[in-house]
């Protein structure tokens, strides 16, 4: 009874607490609507803004915009008009890029050598071997960027859900005295603390489901979601971030601290986890240091669940239970260490 | 003049003082530019991809119509470290199904890049082709790819720029007319353009936005929830006094900032010009930016949702102003936010007058737009904000 007097007053508090809907709810939509929006043109041809100069065919799903010369074409580009140009002259075909496009200049070039490939095709050049390009993914499913950038940002909202519950509410309701007056109540530490774990776990279950849901309906994406192993991941990757927010919390003063140390790891380990880039592009020092965190084998197996990519059910499993256990360990060692005031 | 001094002098101790502060300001934008420059450099520089090729040719075997071996041989050249670099493949060969069924599978679950297959009757294609046989064979090499992958369309890329090249020393030998292709880069850098040089640039715009953000605001409310504002001004200090002091002690900090920044770039290999026009621009960059935590200190009701508001101001900036990246291919409604925003007029800014790039958005635009934002969030700040909490 205590312990549910416990949970429906902290759920209460969580609800009244503008700052905990904002950074739980508010600011992750925020995050994966603006990506959404940035990253959902990326690697589509209709979206790609060509200037050409010279005679060049028309090609499906392409537009070509004309310019009357180099100069013109080479100023759109620099002003960001154009997203790259093809000029046509008797012996070659040149493509005009602007080296900041770093992440999309590759897509470009794989469009323009299709492009020249038409037109080499047309004077009479075909080519001896034809390139036959065949795309194919873990789901056969035909998925855009934004549909395997979805997976890594809700992963990314549960680590800063269950690291953040830890440093910013445990602790703040640690600086404000409260724990140390419950104390003086006659009741159990885990009634509080187990109320606490409870009402943040479904908190945070019930904010990614509701992210979620708000990016299939915005973006139109259709997932073959395995909602068990959905739940069972959210339920213990949860866990498993609350265990190093409990770690983080240890070794802070106070909840600012906490917070800050939170932010740090929060915002390099964002970088790591593979999400925004994927790990192979790193060099090879940075590989180790992403394969060394917990969240990019998190990221794997929320794909795994979202049907986007393979994990045998052993890695699956095993994942599930470090992350319970290595939560129960150093739940264990709080319990032990933590000190209320 | 000696009052403000004092405030100044107590409130650059304090940040020097504070682990947070320093690490916020000074270590965290450096790390920033290690992390992101390791990452990209290493795109364009020594990315090496994985590729698997499936040789099911089986006609002309050990001749010199063996031309799924000079394809095989072309790509083995590139397998290997050349003049201290990385290879640009890493190549697995099979020759039959199975093999190909196992590389596809590896493909899909990102173990390799790209997969090519060369088909059974490929060389005798190949030869009826150049022969001008009448018979209807189109040789063909399918290349596999994983949707929505760099690294495999970095793979793809190479891989049918090799077979291109083929396709060329046929056309030459056969007489015929082609178009090759070439790449060129505009902009200032041109052909020498580093993403570093774009990076810090940006970084800078960044870490000047973050300090005012964070730091002005963060200062503010706290000490106006915890009444040491109250406080101050029961001495003979005025609040203008205050607000000069902080924003000395800000920019003073945020120099350093810059020249940290410039030094690590610097190290990193990039390529910026500095000359009294970009350290110029560079220093109104930092001027303008401070309002910023003014004006999200003057509408926030406390500490707590100041920082809430600097997270979004803060994350808006930072990516629709295309400090990390370009912005492109995004919906209309994102652009107009993006050029509406300070950021993307400072970071192109600075970019031009380090010369790093051509900016997309005129020089006037690009100290008008900052400063109207400046201008607005500095008289809304001075009109609104409340130094007591009541």
């Amino acid at each position: 009874m205590k312990f549910f007097s416990n949970f429906f007053a902290l759920t209460l508090n969580a609800l009244r607490d503008k700052m905990n809907v904002f950074f739980n709810v508010f600011f992750p939509l925020m995050i994966l609507i603006v990506f959404g929006f940035v990253f959902s043109g990326v690697y589509s041809p209709s979206n790609v803004k060509i200037g050409v100069v010279g005679n060049l065919p028309s090609v499906k799903g392409i537009s070509l915009k004309k310019f009357e010369n180099i100069q013109n074409l080479r100023k759109a580009i620099v002003e960001r008009k154009e997203d790259f140009g093809i000029v046509r002259s008797a012996t070659s075909l040149v493509i005009y890029l602007e080296p900041s496009n770093a992440q999309s200049n590759e897509y470009y070039i794989s469009l323009a050598k299709k492009i020249s490939a038409i037109v080499n095709e047309k004077m009479g050049a075909t080519p001896v071997i034809k390139v036959v390009r065949k795309e194919v993914n873990f789901s056969n499913q035909d998925l855009s960027y934004l549909d395997s950038l979805i997976p890594g940002i809700l992963v990314l909202s549960i680590f800063s859900a269950g690291i953040f519950s830890m440093t910013a509410s445990l602790a703040h309701l640690r600086d404000k005295k409260v724990i140390k007056k419950l104390w003086t109540a006659p009741i159990f530490k885990w009634h509080f603390y187990g109320a606490f774990v409870l009402e943040k776990v479904i908190e945070t279950y019930i904010s990614i489901v509701f992210l979620l849901v708000i990016a299939m309906i915005t973006f139109g994406i259709h997932y073959n979601v395995h909602w068990i192993g959905f739940s069972i991941l959210l339920l213990s990757s949860t866990f498993g971030m609350m265990g190093i927010g409990m770690i983080i919390l240890l070794f802070s003063p106070s909840a600012k601290v906490a917070s800050e140390i939170s932010s740090v790891i929060y915002t390099v380990v964002m970088f790591f986890s593979g999400v925004y880039f994927p790990v192979e592009i790193m060099p090879k020092f940075m590989q180790r240091i992403a394969y060394s965190l917990p969240l990019i084998y998190v990221v794997n197996a929320m794909k795994y669940v979202f049907g986007l990519r393979p994990m045998s059910k052993f890695n699956f499993y095993g994942l599930i239970f470090i992350m319970f256990a290595g939560f129960v360990l150093v739940l264990l060692g709080f319990a032990k260490m933590f000190k209320s005031e | 003049m000696k009052r403000t001094f004092i405030i100044f002098k107590a409130l650059t101790l304090a940040s020097l003082k504070s682990p947070s502060s320093i690490f916020w300001m000074m270590i965290f934008p450096v790390v920033l530019l290690l992390i992101l420059a390791s990452i990209f450099s290493n795109i364009q520089k020594s990315i090496t991809v994985r590729v698997a090729v499936v040789n099911e040719s089986s006609t002309f075997k050990n001749t010199n119509l063996d031309f799924s071996s000079y394809m095989i041989k072309a790509l083995m050249n590139i397998s290997h470290p050349y003049n201290g670099k990385k290879p640009v493949l890493s190549l697995k060969l099979g020759n039959n199904e199975r093999d190909f069924e196992s590389f596809l599978s590896d493909l899909k679950t990102e173990k390799l890049d790209a997969v090519v297959l060369i088909p059974k009757n490929f060389n005798a294609h190949v030869f009826s082709r150049l022969s001008n046989l009448p018979l209807n064979f189109y040789p063909q090499v399918k290349i596999y790819t994983r949707s929505n992958s760099q690294s495999s369309d970095i793979a793809f890329s190479i891989l049918s720029s090799v077979i291109s090249s083929l396709n060329k020393v046929f056309w030459k030998r056969g007489g015929k007319k082609f178009l090759s292709t070439r790449i060129e880069y505009v902009g200032k850098g041109g052909n020498t353009f580093s993403y570093i040089d774009f990076l810090t640039a940006g970084i800078i715009v960044m870490a000047f936005m973050t300090v005012s953000l964070f730091g002005v605001t963060d200062d503010l409310l706290v000490q106006r929830e915890k009444k040491v504002l109250k406080r101050f001004f029961v001495s003979p200090i005025t609040k203008s006094q205050y607000i000069v002091g902080m924003s000395l002690s800000n920019i003073s900090l945020e120099i350093v900032q810059l020249l940290l920044l410039l030094v690590a770039g610097k190290m990193l290999g990039a390529n910026l010009r500095i000359d009294i026009f970009s350290i110029s621009f560079a220093l109104y960059a930092l001027i303008v930016s401070m309002p910023l935590g003014f004006f999200v200190a003057s509408i926030s009701k406390s500490a707590n949702s100041g920082n809430a508001l600097a997270n979004v101001f803060n994350f808006l900036f930072m990516f629709l102003g295309g400090l990390f990246f370009p912005i492109s291919n995004v919906p209309y409604f994102i652009k107009v936010i993006a050029y509406s925003i300070p950021t993307t007029y400072l970071a192109n800014g600075l970019r031009s007058s380090m010369g790093v790039s051509y900016s997309a958005t005129s020089t006037y635009l690009n100290v008008l737009v900052p400063l109207i934002w400046a201008i607005f969030m500095s008289v809304y700040a001075i009109r609104h904000f409340k130094w007591e909490v009541g």
